[in-house]
């Protein structure tokens, strides 16, 4: 109670003049020409000047940098002419020893009776520790930034060891393939692969692991090497597929569900045509693109996601390939992407697209997808796996 | 009664016919106690990759032992792959903890994907709420 009484005594004893003087700020008063009429003792204190070293002696541009005299020069004295006042200016104060002192101004004009300016009135605000944070704002966003490439070069990278490098050459076929990713930053679970059987044959696969980042990843290589090891030890697509679904189920990890969408294939070559058995679980329909220009899907009706039931249905179905015929696979990040605030591209936007194209190869089917994907723009929120493969027109 | 749950575009009771449905990147879901431990939640706009942990959260919050979740998708314009997984998700929760888990789907653009993918042989699908509610009162 004492302590308060002492407060508002010390109150009512503040001078005006003290205030001025001593205030938390830096006081001073131009002249319009810019000369110091009146400066503060605080001011005077963090330059390091006396008095009498400034007052009708020095401009106010004298104590700023270079720089901010230019800006002062330029922007400030015209806008303070202009509109009476400016506020939240940053500029640098040289002290009398030569240190710079970081600000913030605020000046306005002092009219007399008759409107006419009479004086500038300044109050400088000491930011040094507004720099050092702005410094620190700096350095920290330069870091994230740093962090946030590396992120995007080790995603790339890991992405990339989740696909072939390259394509295998089947003698008497066409291959092409695209890979889109929807984020530099995140590990997609799109995947595909084509490799040699031992007969002769080849197996294909492309699919799509739910989820994104490690978990998508981790997930994404188990699937891969064990398509392919269940491949060579019985290729065919059902039981292929029925092995994966009990090695995603195996390797369940409590919460988190190991499921996929997939299409494997095995791919035998005929002279002039080739024969394609397909399995699916829960995948999208395949595009087959015959050498007349007619458009239609390969629908494998009735198969389920692999690896969330322990007996998963898997559906299975064959295509013939002609010359000219083209069979593409792709995965939702296409049939997902958004048009429009309400509006998808869907399975029947892709078909109607499909059906407009000439005559194709997978070569050529692959490029027009990708300029459909760029032109879908950043609608395309998921990442897009395509495998096309094809025989050659005659 | 009706629950609304956080940062979803509030769509409850009478409103919610009257309301636009949901700009991109928002959900409505309205939560409400149909009888005695058993919730219905009423899902409304898009289920993608932005807004399907808000669909998660909501459903996960409201499977307990012994109690049944309805999720009525008919007001679901777009149901994605990230929106498939939350269902699988729920179900998978609901066997573990010992909860009913049905699903109401009525547009294409629901049943759709479930027909392609499997699901609507994982968990139980009907074609309004009165049918769930009817099928879980003769469990």
């Amino acid at each position: 109670m004492t302590g308060d009484r002492e407060a508002f005594s010390a109150l009512l004893e503040d001078s005006a003049d003290d205030l001025y003087e001593n205030a938390p700020c830096g006081y001073l008063s131009t002249m319009l020409d810019g000369h110091i009429a009146k400066v503060n003792g605080t001011l005077l204190r963090w330059l390091g000047y006396a008095r009498e070293q400034l007052v009708g002696r020095k401009r106010f541009a004298d104590l700023l940098s270079v720089g901010g005299r230019l800006y002062h020069e330029t922007h400030f004295a015209p806008l303070l002419r202009m509109q009476g006042e400016v506020g939240g200016v940053a500029l640098e104060l040289v002290a009398a020893d030569g240190t710079r002192l970081p600000v913030l101004v605020n000046s306005t004009v002092k009219t007399g009776g008759d409107g006419e300016p009479l004086l500038i009135r300044t109050t400088v605000f000491d930011a040094s520790d507004r720099r050092a944070y702005e410094r620190e704002l700096l350095r920290a966003r330069q870091q994230a930034e740093r962090e946030r490439d590396e992120i995007g070069r080790l995603a790339t990278t890991l992405q990339r060891t989740l696909l072939p490098p390259v394509l295998p050459v089947v003698p008497g076929v066409q291959t092409a393939t695209h890979y889109h990713h929807a984020s530099p930053f995140e590990v997609g679970g799109d995947f595909y692969d084509l490799f040699p059987l031992a007969d002769g044959r080849w197996g294909l696969f492309l699919g799509d692991v739910c989820g994104k980042g490690a978990n998508a990843a981790a997930v994404t290589s188990l699937t891969r090497y064990t398509l392919r090891s269940a491949a060579v030890y019985d290729p065919d697509p059902a039981t292929v597929l029925t092995n994966l679904n009990s090695v995603l189920i195996q390797e369940r990890d409590g919460e988190y569900s190991r499921f996929c969408t997939v299409t494997f294939g095995v791919l035998a070559v005929h002279p002039d045509r080739c024969t394609l058995t397909l399995a699916a679980g829960g995948h999208p329909p395949g595009l087959l693109l015959r050498a007349d220009g007619t458009a239609s899907y390969v629908t494998i009706p009735g198969g389920q996601l692999i690896g969330l039931l322990p007996d998963a249905h898997v559906a299975t179905t064959t295509v013939h390939l002609g010359p000219g015929d083209t069979f593409v696979l792709y995965t939702d990040g296409l049939i997902e992407a958004r048009t429009g605030p309400d509006t998808r591209y869907s399975e029947e936007d892709l078909l109607d697209f499909a059906s407009t194209l000439p005559p194709t190869t997978p070569t050529s089917a692959v490029t027009a997808l990708v300029d459909l994907l760029d032109r879908l723009g950043n609608g395309v929120e998921d990442d897009t796996a395509i495998l096309a493969i094809g025989v050659p027109a005659r | 009664m009706t629950v609304q749950d956080p940062d979803v575009v509030a769509t409850s009771g009478a409103e919610s016919a009257a309301a636009d449905s949901p700009r991109a990147g928002q959900l409505g879901l309205d939560v409400r106690t149909a009888t005695e431990g058993v919730t219905v939640v009423s899902v409304s706009g898009e289920v993608d990759m932005l807004t399907a942990p808000q669909l998660r959260a909501s459903a996960l919050q409201h499977l307990d032992a012994g109690s049944t979740l309805v999720l009525d998708l008919s007001g679901v314009s777009f149901l994605g792959s990230a929106g498939l997984a939350v269902l699988v998700e729920a179900s998978q929760q609901a066997t573990r903890r010992g909860a009913g888990f049905r699903v109401v789907a009525v547009e294409r653009a629901v049943t759709r994907p479930l027909a392609a993918t499997g699901l609507g042989e994982v968990f139980s699908v009907f074609e309004s709420v009165q049918r769930a509610l009817e099928a879980d009162e003769s469990r």
